[in-house]
This record gives C-alpha cells, structure tokens and sequence, in this order.
C-alpha cells in the first residue's frame, strides 16, 4: 500500500479508503506481510477490468472519431 | 478456463472519416480535444492540457489547473502516421499494459485499430507483483469513473 500512496498523487488515507471499498466489492484481496499490506486484484476483478477498459475504449474511440472529423471538415 | 478470455488484448476498430495523417495528429497531438479528462485522468475536472511527446521515449502527460506535472504513458513506438505504442506508467523494472494504435488508409477515410494488452502480466503472481502500480491505476480509474 506504501508504494501505492507513494505513486498516486493522493493521501495515504484517501489510497487506504478506495482499497478498503475495492476489498468489499471483492475486486481485491488482502493480506499481511509483517509491517506490509499487499493487495491482489482478484480473477473477478480482471474481469470487471477488462470489461470496464472494453467500455471505455468504445466511448473514447467514438469522440476521437468526432474530433477527427471535425478537424477534417476544417482542413 | 476463463483465463483466457479474461486477460485477452481488448480490441477496438473503427473508420474514421478523415485522411490519415489528420487521424495520427488528433489521436496524439490533439488528444486533449478528445480524451474524457472531466472523468478519465488523475486530476479529474481540474486538467489543464494533456501533453504527448512526439517521440520514442517521450512521455504522455497531463497537467493540472494547478501546474502540477502527472504522467499517463511512456511513447514506446512512434511511426506517424502508421503505427504508434505507450505504456502506461512504465519503470524499466516494472511490467506494464500496452496500448498499440494502427492507422490505415481506407474508402472513406482512415482505419483505426486498438489493442489493449498486457493482461497476462497480471495473472502470474510474481509479475502482478511488480506490475503492481500499472494494475492499479486501472482499477482506480474505475474507481474514479463510478464516483463521478
């Protein structure tokens, strides 16, 4: 989790928070090593991940496309 | 058993209707007039300007209303207008997921093909180790999309 708080530009509590909901939503588990907490993001959340990238790139495919045209139109 | 399909390179195609080199220079010079940034990046709301470096090694970065410098992707492979690769937040000791966008020419206008890869990485528990980070910027930006 350190080094997580360590990469993301948010506090070490707000990084402690989203994992805690991760965890409920079983997309993570969680484990102790010594002074370490060491996350793994589950099978199920692979999935929900690939799904949710999928999602994402169609949306973000489709305004590129708008963008492109556009700008085509303009040249 | 579902390994598979769960780590499988997302895929996208799509026909764009405009030349190609228009295409290559709003996906990466002008991704900033396209890309989602009021729910897809760090500062979510408050991006000032994405930024792409239009070079092998260069980087693909936003910046905050506030100035603040934070990195998307790494440029892997640059070949404008054909064919270009990022990573996301690559160190050369981590493993990472690549993106891979393939322009080509076709009747009414310009193909575009994305592949999302990398998902392997994550199943062998040693690797899922060090792609640690990558991984999580995914599941966080989830995270993020639902709040929004």
């Amino acid at each position: 989790m350190a080094a997580l708080a360590a990469e993301l530009p948010v506090s070490r509590p707000a990084v402690s928070q989203h994992l805690r909901i991760l965890r409920e939503a079983r997309l993570v588990t969680h484990r102790s090593e010594g002074t370490r907490h060491v996350y793994e993001v589950t099978p199920e959340g692979l999935d929900e991940l690939r799904e949710w990238l999928d999602t994402f790139w169609a949306d973000a495919l489709y305004r590129f496309k708008d963008a492109a045209e556009q700008r085509g139109r303009a040249r | 058993m579902t390994e598979t399909l769960t780590t499988a390179p997302v895929t996208k195609s799509i026909v764009v209707g405009c030349d190609r080199d228009t295409a290559f220079q709003v996906f990466t010079h002008e991704i900033g007039t396209w890309w989602p940034t009021e729910t897809h990046s760090i500062n979510a709301g408050e991006v000032g300007e994405v930024v792409w470096e239009e070079r092998e090694g260069g980087e693909v970065y936003e910046i905050s209303a506030t100035g603040d410098r934070c990195r998307w992707a790494t440029v892997l492979t640059w070949e404008p207008p054909h064919r270009l690769v990022i990573a996301w937040q690559v160190n050369p000791d981590r493993l990472g997921t690549e993106v891979e966008v393939r322009f080509t020419p076709e009747a009414g206008g310009t193909r575009v093909e994305l592949e999302h890869r990398g998902w392997e990485s994550l199943t062998d528990s040693g690797a899922m180790r060090r792609s640690y980070d990558t991984g999580w910027d995914h599941v966080l930006g989830r995270f993020t999309a639902r709040l929004a």
